[in-house]
């Protein structure tokens, strides 16, 4: 993607609106993120693509409970990377890290957490993926 | 006073290294005594080694999925950190360590070296994820959300 070929003649627009497009509709879009930046557009965009979702505002519905960040909870909990259970919690069953979305973590913590896998992830308690290549 | 005060500063590290699952107990033993003169020679000081006991790794390390995990943790300088891992890097049946800084500015006297503790292995838990009450994740990415509630 990045050749120089490409890069060269047209320099300003390659980096421009291109690499905009591609974090907003790719991004965005798919994951249904949009969350809480670039809000009418994934937004929007992602109640017209899924017909299930309902007329409820931020993608939320039917839910009403708003998650909390289990270690702001329990101050005594630590992100410990050596707890396997602990960490798996917040893993798929591929072996990808939960986003902040779904696990409820707050910045700070996720932060924590994503580094605590990637150090699991170094000494094998954790997977760095699973099932067939 | 300032001075005394500067030298007793130390930073509180950890090493996890994973011996090679069928290493024999003396030779766990072994290592381990010499990683404590590695430390101790470099003036720091080890506080306790723990024996994690035979786990099942995530994947194969050395084309075997099983190993040992041991954990040191010890107090000392900076240049402490390379010495102990060019030693662990010497030793054949060490095949995976990793460093971790756990705090800065500790006082060295205050902290006091322990007994080795040898725990018990972690029993993989077997059961899908759903019977243990976690989250699954849909089958179109993230976009499902969890049933069930964390701890409250």
């Amino acid at each position: 993607m990045a050749r120089p070929d490409m890069g060269g003649p047209k320099s300003g627009s390659f980096g421009g609106p291109r690499s905009g497009g591609f974090g907003g509709g790719g991004f965005g879009g798919g994951g249904g993120g949009g969350y809480g930046r670039g809000g009418d557009r994934g937004d929007r965009g992602d109640r017209d693509e899924r017909g299930d979702r309902g007329g409820d505002e931020g993608g939320r519905r039917g839910f009403g409970r708003r998650k909390v960040c289990r270690f702001c909870a329990d101050k005594n909990l630590k992100v410990d990377y050596k707890d396997q259970g602990q960490m798996k919690y917040f893993l798929t069953e591929r072996g990808k890290i939960i986003p902040r979305r779904i696990s409820g973590n707050c910045a700070k913590h996720q932060r924590e957490v994503a580094t605590a896998i990637k150090r699991g992830r170094m000494l094998a308690i954790l997977p760095y993926t699973v099932g067939q290549m | 006073m300032a001075e005394t005060k500067q030298q007793n500063r130390v930073r509180e590290y950890e090493t996890i290294y994973l011996l090679k699952a069928e290493t024999p107990d003396d030779q766990v033993e072994e290592i381990k005594e010499r990683l404590r003169g590695v430390v101790s020679r470099e003036g720091g000081k080890v506080i306790r080694f723990t024996n994690q006991g035979k786990r099942k790794t995530a994947f194969p390390v050395a084309k075997t999925s099983k190993a040992l995990y041991m954990h040191c943790l010890y107090v000392g300088r900076p240049g402490l950190v390379q010495e102990l891992e060019r030693n662990l890097k010497m030793i054949d049946s060490v095949t995976k360590f990793q460093s971790v800084k756990i705090a800065e500015d500790v006082d060295f006297d205050a902290r006091q070296v322990e007994a080795d503790v040898k725990i018990a292995p972690v029993e993989d838990e077997q059961k899908p994820r759903e019977e243990r009450g976690e989250f699954v994740p849909g089958e179109e990415g993230f976009e499902a959300e969890p049933a069930e509630s964390p701890e409250e």
